[in-house]
């Protein structure tokens, strides 16, 4: 089947089977080495894409479903703001919010598609997006850290309850 | 699918900064275009004969390059010999013969263009089985009649081992009080981010194998990939990339390993095996599911008099090489009450073969059900006595006084002060918190109101066996694991070094640590030492990376290696001086002779040891200017101390941690971001596997958990509150190892394992029931809170 579709601010028309999912088209046949089969059950958020705005588990898309939309990896965040390094990039490494590294870019995903929002968010938001992405080696706990406090340093932390 | 585009050069930075979009270099990221892709045919059934294993309607699937079951490989791949039976090897043939042995072992292996097409010709196998009753708990295994996992194996209790000394019936006998319960830990495994994934080649141009593999172990690997091939192990290259996540896993020699390396010589192609999700929760290697029948016997003033232990371990189908059968039970063994004065101890451990997945290591082995055990003996015995938990573990800790202590089950302990440990953390609690009450208290936690939330407090204190040397590993029976760990360090011509290392990175931040520990001995900037590890070709053999060997085993060697190369420096650059070696003096990278008036700097040095302007004399100044080391001294110790406060919801019965305190003594603290990271990451792996991870079967023997929505692993969601605290105090340093470290890899899971444990037990205790097995799941606490009456029992006189 013929699929068009924006890959990381370029333009692809390719002729994809129907029954391939994105993750394997972008990993295996477009060199996104960012996205990382972890279960291709729906579940480890290690495949995260960004479509148009939305952060999704491309394990669980079918490559035709993009025709038409705009798809950001990991490799494409920074791109996409323009700049070299993303600001959720920064933060992770800042905090070295990773050991082996295989959920990074999933969660560097997860948390662009919170930071492109503009409400206030409390730290309980922040573990509710990022409890769609595992992580075995870090505990969280540098991640979360990492990306409050990006949020503090741009005015976008709110206490919890004041909503 | 076309074929593979060519990776972009992308790696934005050294380091791993290039995580966070795609630089890392797993398997799946090796693979190029024209890499044939391996699939295996798995069973269906747990236990069966197995007839004929059909493979033509595969091999004239479309996209099919090749299949071969067991029989054709007959004479092309020897049988690797592993342990498996009372004292005894097998050979083990890597893909089934004769019959199966549980769901998901490998029958047949496929080789084609892509994924799809071997996915759907595996699909179109026809495997003719026989079904057999499967056998599938610890009774039915050892009822009479039950039949064999494995013939070849002449028994089902396929590993038994006793360890003790003293009367402790005696002991027992005359005690104030005995604790007598039997504690569970589940089925459980480690998984890894990433899955387990092999990509092979047989190099053309240098006769070399070269297999690319997310391991733990390459140099055992290599052993084992070179034993099955019959090849030279000098022709077998075992290179790691980018590892997402080990955690014990990847420290078994898988089955697809060596069938894979196989499979790239027999067709001279690049071919690759990337196990996906649900081979890795069914048929790659689970843990622990194993039960600890204690007996423990205490004065009237709380001191243990006695410990009489039974291990049991439902190994599974198979055993795991190297480490073998042995891991599990003689793990739990060793680490039970390791921090405690213990005066009379005996321990017997079995290992029982059941047809499930064959079991392995996962992060805190044997270490995890062992401290829930000890620490949960203790609060019962300060219950019976009327004294606070507190107070019944002052009066047992070890302390430095007693250093070294000849413990009867787990071995020397050559230094440490757990007692301290104890003291410190609890000396640091905030004196508001709700935690310090309830370990200090006499009385029982009280019962909630109606509708408020259950709520316990677990206290633990334990020690890690750390790095364990080649004298451990034989007291056990296994020969297939080296037990040292080597290193060397070699000057190059353009005056910077390279450390290479027998152990294999899987995320934990060897390079860095390693970098400035080897540039402090040798006197140069972290920036002109390079480390490489994980390839075979390069490395000195050694174990790998598991049981916190790295800061233990790892860099001493590394250390040793540093010093003799540094002494070696001053040899070369007292003959460039042309004067004495006691005469030549450093300051930074520059030598200078005894006048002072003749200098060398550090680069003219390697510059002139490598482009000699004329023959040399002497040893000492060949090239290539290496040094290697070497280390085998294991075990050390390090110590933990830990509180846990838990949460029960008391309508749906889901627990939560609130808040966990630890306080960690690893020897000298070489990178304290490191160490924290280690216990972060290793409290949530436990906080799961007290909480959440249990693989279950059905009364067929199919694992009822297949997928990460069956088999829970902790999410965000799941973090408490951490106060964690390192103690770094030169009296405890450790004196087996050249740093002083005692490793850290493994104390932040067994520790959250214990102290969750214990809470939850307190927690449902508040309500009137008892909690001995865990994980704590909502179901198994409803159960607990449920058997009223059951206060009190375990608990003689």
């Amino acid at each position: 089947m013929q699929v068009g579709f924006e890959l990381n601010g370029e333009h692809l028309d390719l002729d994809v089977e129907a029954s391939v999912s994105l993750a394997d088209l972008l990993h295996s046949r477009l060199a996104a080495a960012s996205v990382h089969l972890g279960c291709e059950q729906g579940v480890c958020g290690a495949c995260a894409v960004l479509v148009d705005e939305e952060a999704v588990r491309s394990c669980l898309m079918l490559a035709v479903q993009a025709d038409g939309r705009r798809v950001t990896t990991a490799e494409g965040v920074a791109r996409r703001r323009g700049g070299r390094w993303s600001e959720v990039e920064a933060a992770l490494v800042g905090k070295g919010a990773f050991q082996c590294g295989f959920c990074t870019s999933g969660v560097v995903v997860a948390l662009e598609e919170l930071l492109a929002g503009d409400e206030p968010l409390t730290r309980e938001d922040v573990v509710e997006q990022l409890s769609g992405q595992i992580c075995r080696c870090t505990g969280y706990v540098p991640i979360l850290d990492a990306f409050v406090s990006l949020l503090a340093s741009t005015g976008r932390m709110r206490e919890e309850g004041g909503r | 699918m076309g074929p593979a585009a060519p990776r972009p050069a992308l790696r934005p930075g050294p380091g791993r900064g290039r995580h966070t979009r795609g630089g890392g270099r797993y398997v799946a990221d090796l693979v190029t275009s024209g890499t044939l892709v391996i699939g295996f045919v798995r069973s269906s059934f747990a236990r069966a004969r197995l007839g004929q294993v059909d493979l033509s309607r595969v091999r004239s699937s479309p996209g099919v390059v090749a299949a071969y079951g067991a029989g054709d490989l007959e004479g092309l791949l020897r049988p690797l010999p592993v342990r498996f039976g009372p004292g005894k090897l097998y050979d083990w043939h890597l893909l089934a013969k004769g019959s199966v042995c549980f769901v998901g072992e490998p029958i047949a292996l496929v080789v084609g263009v892509d994924r799809g097409s071997v996915e759907e010709a595996c699909e179109l196998a026809e495997v003719d089985y026989e079904p057999l009753e499967p056998i599938l708990d610890l009774d039915s295994a050892r009822s009479a009649g039950a039949g064999l996992v494995r013939e070849e194996a002449g028994s089902n209790v396929v590993f038994l081992a006793s360890k003790g000394s003293g009367d402790v019936e005696a002991a027992l006998a005359s005690a104030e009080v005995v604790v007598d319960r039997v504690f569970h830990l589940a089925r459980q495994s480690a998984c890894p981010l990433e899955n387990r994934g092999v990509l092979a080649e047989d190099e053309s141009l240098s006769g070399e194998l070269v297999v690319c593999s997310s391991t733990q172990i390459p140099h055992i690997l290599r052993t084992a990939v070179s034993t099955v091939l019959g090849r030279p192990e000098g022709s077998v290259r075992v290179v790691v990339p980018d590892v997402g996540g080990g955690f014990g896993l990847k420290c078994q020699v898988a089955a697809e390993e060596c069938l894979v390396a196989w499979a790239a010589c027999h067709l001279g192609r690049r071919v690759v095996w990337l196990e996906d999700r649900w081979e890795n929760l069914v048929a790659s290697n689970h843990a622990h599911d194993e039960q600890v029948h204690l007996r423990v016997g205490f004065a009237s003033d709380g001191t243990i008099t006695a410990v009489d232990a039974e291990v049991t371990v439902d190994v599974g189908a198979h055993s795991c090489y190297p480490l073998s059968v042995a891991l599990e039970p003689s793990s739990t063994a060793a680490h039970l009450f390791g921090s405690y004065r213990v005066p009379e101890a005996r321990v017997r451990s079995l290992g029982v073969a059941t047809n499930k997945c064959p079991t392995g290591a996962y992060r805190g082995v044997g270490g995890s059900v062992a401290n829930f055990a000890t620490e949960r003996s203790l609060d019962e015995a300060a219950r019976a006595l009327g004294m606070s938990r507190l107070e019944i573990r002052r009066r047992n800790l070890l302390q430095l006084a007693d250093m070294p202590y000849a413990h009867p089950i787990g071995g020397l302990v050559d230094t440490g002060d757990p007692r301290m440990v104890l003291e410190e953390l609890v000396g640091g609690l905030d004196p508001e918190a709700p935690w310090l009450a309830a370990i200090q208290s006499l009385e029982p936690a009280p019962s909630p109101a109606e509708g408020e939330a259950l709520l316990g407090v677990g206290l633990v204190v334990f020690g890690e066996h750390s790095s364990p040397g080649s004298e451990v590993y034989r007291s056990r029976g296994v020969t297939e694991v080296p037990g040292y760990d080597a290193a060397s360090v070699e000057l190059l011509e353009d005056g910077t070094f390279a450390v290479y290392l027998s152990s294999a990175d899987a995320g934990q931040g060897h390079g860095d640590v390693c970098r400035q520990q080897v540039a402090d001995v040798l006197g140069v900037a972290a920036g002109d030492v390079t480390v490489v590890e994980g390839d075979t070709g390069r490395c000195p053999r050694g174990t790998g990376t598991f049981a916190s060997r790295f800061a233990v085993a790892q860099l001493s060697a590394a250390l040793r290696a540093s010093a003799r190369l540094s002494s070696r420096l001053v040899e070369a650059a007292a003959a460039r001086l042309s004067c004495e070696v006691d005469e030549v003096k450093r300051d930074g990278e520059v030598f200078s002779s005894g006048s002072g008036d003749e200098r060398v700097s550090l680069k003219e040095l390697a510059r002139w040891l490598y482009v000699p302007d004329s023959g040399r004399l002497g040893r000492s100044l060949e090239v290539p200017f290496a040094e290697s080391g070497y280390w085998d001294d294991g075990p050390t110790l390090p110590t933990c101390a830990m509180l846990a406060l838990v949460e029960v919801d008391p309508e749906t019965f889901q627990a939560r941690v609130r808040r966990i305190a630890a306080l960690e003594e690893c020897g000298r603290v070489l990178d304290e971001a490191v160490v924290l990271g280690q216990l972060r990451g290793g409290i949530v792996m436990g906080i799961g596997d007290a909480l959440l991870e249990e693989h279950r079967y059905s009364e067929t023997g199919d694992l009822l958990t297949s997928t990460f929505m069956d088999y829970l692993v902790p999410t965000a969601s799941d973090v408490p509150r951490l106060d964690l605290r390192v103690l770094d105090d030169d009296r405890l340093h450790s004196r087996r190892s050249e740093s002083g470290a005692k490793g850290v890899g493994e104390a932040g899971t067994i520790g959250a394992v214990g102290a969750v444990g214990c809470a939850l037990a307190e927690a449902v205790r508040a309500a009137g029931g008892s909690l001995d097995e865990l994980p704590g799941t909502p179901l198994r606490l409803f159960r607990s809170c449920a058997s009223q009456g059951a206060e009190g029992s375990g608990v003689l006189r």
